[in-house]
């Protein structure tokens, strides 16, 4: 069976299908919601919405990328998006500490889980603390390449860019981590 | 500085996560389920909160109105009732 067909099954909602793409794609989808994150309760959350979103959105899927490129872009995103929003949680959980209402401000971000964290706490901070100030296409790039069995094209596809430029947001990643960490 | 190496490459080695029967019957669950917007995220409830509190503060207001209504109309009966008592008793008088 094509890819051609094996999306036209899909687009018609057949559940069995869409098993297959699941029982395809989960590993991955999952690993880079995982590095991104780096939780592994978190990492299965985002993971099921990436595929509920791509449920949801495949009769919009066009087929300008393979459709597993265009799952992984799907992950990628969802991860940032998670990311974005625990910051922002952050950042009002400790305006409420400082005024003095933090049950009130964890209601607000809805912080039902505080110590969320790697096994390594102190690691775990310094290193996602070191990742956030890379630029997003920086952390992008690196967090891929680090998901296992990616090749830089592959990376490439992903980010809708060129190998050459992931390549060189690689370099520039890494020397940015490596001077973050110091 | 050695500490920072063993952060580097604990990320770099960080052991891939294999999807649990539980993750999957998860997701097909979450499948099943008629697909719905997310859970409100916290500028919904910023703004929530804030309607909330005008709303009691609307509230707070009405009633405050009310009351002091009522104390008009009281204080007008009174005022009635004595008027109207002084006026039989110097009409009496005479």
């Amino acid at each position: 069976m094509t890819e051609q067909d094996f999306l036209i099954q899909l687009k018609t909602g057949d559940k069995a299908a869409f098993a297959r793409l699941v029982a395809l794609n989960r590993s991955r989808v999952l690993n880079i919601c995982y590095r991104f994150l780096l939780n592994k309760e978190d990492a299965e959350d985002i993971a099921q919405e990436v595929f509920i979103t791509v449920y949801h959105s495949l009769k919009n899927f066009r087929g300008d990328s393979q459709l597993s490129t265009w799952i992984y872009r799907i992950a990628t995103t969802k991860s940032l998006d998670e990311l974005k929003k625990q910051k922002r949680k952050k950042r009002i959980s400790s305006l409420g500490k400082t005024l003095g209402i933090e049950e009130v401000s964890n209601w607000i971000v809805g912080n039902d889980r505080p110590d969320k964290t790697l096994e390594d706490q102190e690691g775990y901070a310094l290193l996602m603390k070191a990742l956030d100030q890379l630029p997003e296409n920086q952390r992008v790039a690196l967090t891929l390449s680090k998901v296992e069995g990616y090749t830089v094209s592959e990376v490439a596809a992903i980010m809708q860019t060129t190998e050459s430029a992931v390549e060189s947001l690689l370099s520039r990643a890494k020397i940015n981590l490596r001077t973050n960490l110091t | 500085m050695k500490k920072d190496k063993n952060i580097l490459e604990q990320f770099e080695n960080l052991t891939p996560l294999e999807p649990s029967a539980e993750w999957d019957k998860g997701l097909w669950e979450k499948l099943d389920r008629p697909y719905t917007k997310q859970d409100s995220g916290p500028f919904t409830r910023i703004v929530l909160l804030g309607l909330l509190f005008l709303l009691s503060l609307n509230v707070y207001y009405i009633c405050g109105d009310l009351l002091s209504d009522k104390k008009t109309q009281t204080s007008s009966k009174l005022k009635t009732i004595a008027s109207e008592y002084l006026i039989s008793t110097n009409s009496s008088n005479y």
